[in-house]
């Protein structure tokens, strides 16, 4: 027998010992995807993407950075002026964030038009649903460290938010800022949670997120389940679907690059060039344009409670999905009542975003609320949706017979 | 893609809405100037004229490697015109309208003080400022805006030239991949 290579030979001593063939054949190599996967399923690997710029850029950033509010804004500064190649991983971290969000909540409309939180897929949904929970968190408490005007007054408006909580309310504002106001004692702890359990969070939910997902396997754009026996219409992980993820992969990077280097303060508002200044609000405070719905929603109900319990329900009830359209249909389309209510849905959450950047007065403020009752409406109408299209269906059925 | 394309343009709109609704008095269409000479008449004026008064703290003087404080310091100044006359370093990108801001301003003044105390300016939301008319000509204005804006965002030449070929060079790679994995398709789905 001929003499086995050096290299074979350690890849062989870590193979008895860990199942690195094991882990490779089924999550690459082997794993079975449908063939017939479109573009908007390459969201997922964009996300993940975007995840490991944005950790390997921070670790670089969190070298350098002073979470101190007498140095924060200097630090920065200094990263970008005097730190080798600094100019360059700051934006990739700012553009970065941006990104991450605009490829999620992609991602997550996949999910809503072709029905991918329903079973099997449940807990992959809610899994992913605590994902985003972790990008909001990582938004807020990341924006804050640059320590501009901004960020200091968005941190101020939204931890003010708790306030409206009864009884503790106050305490709890307190709690969350570590002081009265927002203050070395906030900066200190989201910088900790920016930089130690929002990492961890990402990727070991992320872990659990693609476990979850090879268990059950990809869902595909027609929307009826592929039988696993049905070996022709898989194809193996690699190489087509990584040879797609890769070239996609690319593309969406030109774009992201071409922000950093052409237009790096393309998403931060001018204020942001100024050092926070505790004593000075400026003229407007409005939050990353990422947050602009959310902040719509909150605004626009005049009772605080209220608006902060709106708040937090407008993600909250992401994780609730599952459970309102119990509809066996999984693809939008083919859906009479659902398509155009989902496509309202889209419709709305933009506009949400739109008025986010208005002060809620007048016509705007009545805008917010319709466009807030229809965000609501959507899911908590969905049960009715669901048996008006069963109704339909059985009519169609027995008017075919 | 079609669908990809438009999701990704109305994102784009949804974002450019969010950064046009600056509230803003018209700007002056200036192109501000790049070339090193002019810079550097900027930066000579500045130093001679805005630095009495003005910080200048991101950016170090040549000699000393000291961070460019003003001349005067912000107590002397707070007690003089009632404030502390901002840092210059990043002037030319925080202000709504960035630099074309910056050069508004400068030759913004009004003869016609109005009700301000010091100086009546059309650029400064309320009409007032505590900063006198500098009395510059526009050329001046043109090149104080010039430096001020390379020392707002100084790896502006270095990023667009790296950024080009960066762009290049990715464009290359994704036109290849996609051609691997139109291959890759063709073998696999038939
Ligand atoms: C860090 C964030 C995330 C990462 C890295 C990630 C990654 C991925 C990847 C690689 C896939 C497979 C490819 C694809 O279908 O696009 C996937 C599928 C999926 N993800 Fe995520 N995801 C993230 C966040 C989310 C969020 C926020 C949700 C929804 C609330 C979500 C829900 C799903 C679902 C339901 C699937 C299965 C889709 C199907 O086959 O129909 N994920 N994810």
């Amino acid at each position: 027998m001929a003499e086995k290579g050096s290299l074979s030979r350690v890849y062989d001593w870590f193979d008895r010992q860990l199942p690195v063939t094991e882990l490779m054949e089924n999550h690459a190599t082997k794993y079975p995807t449908p063939k017939n996967l479109t573009y908007w399923w390459n969201f997922g690997s964009l996300a993940a993407i975007f995840l490991v710029i944005q950790i390997l850029t921070g670790i670089l950033l969190a070298v350098q950075y002073k979470n101190d509010p007498t140095l924060a804004f200097d630090s920065v500064q200094r990263i970008v002026r005097d730190v080798e190649w600094g100019w360059l991983i700051q934006p990739m971290h700012a553009i970065g964030a941006s990104f991450f969000f605009l490829v999620m909540f992609i991602h997550l409309g996949r999910g809503m038009v072709y029905g991918s939180y329903k079973s099997p897929r449940a807990l992959l949904w809610l899994i992913g649903c605590a994902l985003f929970m972790v990008l909001v968190i990582a938004g807020f408490t990341g924006y804050l460290l640059p320590w501009g005007q901004m960020s200091y007054w968005a941190a101020q408006v939204i931890t003010e938010v708790f306030s409206a909580v009864p009884v503790v309310g106050q305490t709890l504002v307190e709690w969350v800022r570590g002081s009265f106001v927002v203050s070395d004692a906030t900066l200190s702890r989201m910088f900790t949670y920016h930089i130690v359990l929002v990492p961890i969070l990402f990727i070991m939910l992320t872990v659990v997120h693609i476990s979850a997902l090879h268990k059950v396997g990809s869902s595909n754009p027609t929307g009826v389940e592929i039988d696993k026996k049905e070996k022709d219409k898989f194809a193996t992980f690699h190489p087509l679907t990584t040879a797609k993820d890769a070239w996609f992969g690319l593309l969406v990077l030109m774009v992201f690059f071409a922000f950093v280097f052409f237009a790096p303060h393309y998403f931060t508002p001018v204020a942001q060039f100024i050092e926070a200044n505790p004593l000075q609000t400026p003229p407007e405070i409005v939050p990353e344009w990422y947050f602009l719905s959310m902040f719509a929603i909150l605004r626009s109900i005049p009772e605080k409670l209220l608006g902060v319990v709106a708040l937090f329900g407008s993600v909250g009830i992401l994780f609730f999905l599952p459970l309102l359209d119990r509809s066996p249909v999984k693809r939008a389309f083919s859906r009479p009542i659902f398509r155009w209510g989902l496509l309202l849905f889209f419709l709305d959450f933009i506009y949400l975003g739109y008025l986010g950047t208005k002060p809620p007065l007048g016509a705007n403020l009545v805008a917010g609320q319709i466009a807030t009752l229809y965000y609501f409406l959507f899911f908590l109408s969905l049960p009715l949706v669901t048996w008006l299209e069963a109704k339909m269906a059985a009519k169609k059925g027995a008017k075919d017979e | 893609m079609a669908v990809l394309g438009a999701t990704l343009v109305l994102f784009a709109g949804l974002v450019g809405v969010a950064a046009a609704s600056e509230e803003l008095p018209p700007l002056p269409d200036v192109s501000i100037p790049t070339d090193a000479e002019t810079i550097e008449l900027g930066e000579r004026i500045v130093m001679a004229r805005c630095k009495t008064c003005h910080s200048l703290q991101y950016l170090r003087d040549e000699e000393t490697l000291q961070p460019l404080l003003s001349g005067i310091t912000p107590d002397t100044a707070k007690k003089q015109f009632g404030v502390v006359p901002p840092d210059l370093s990043l002037i030319a990108i925080a202000r709504p309208g960035g630099a074309a801001h910056t050069y508004a301003f400068l030759t913004g003044y009004e003869n016609d003080l109005g009700d301000c105390e010091k100086a009546a300016n059309r650029f400064i939301s309320g009409g007032c400022t505590a900063m006198v008319d500098p009395r510059l000509s526009d050329e001046d204005a043109l090149a104080i805006t010039a430096f001020l804006k390379e020392a707002a965002d100084p790896n502006e030449k270095i990023r667009v030239q790296i950024g080009i070929w960066v762009e290049i060079f990715l464009g290359i790679l994704t036109v290849m991949a996609y051609l691997v994995y139109r291959r890759i398709k063709k073998r696999e789905l038939g």
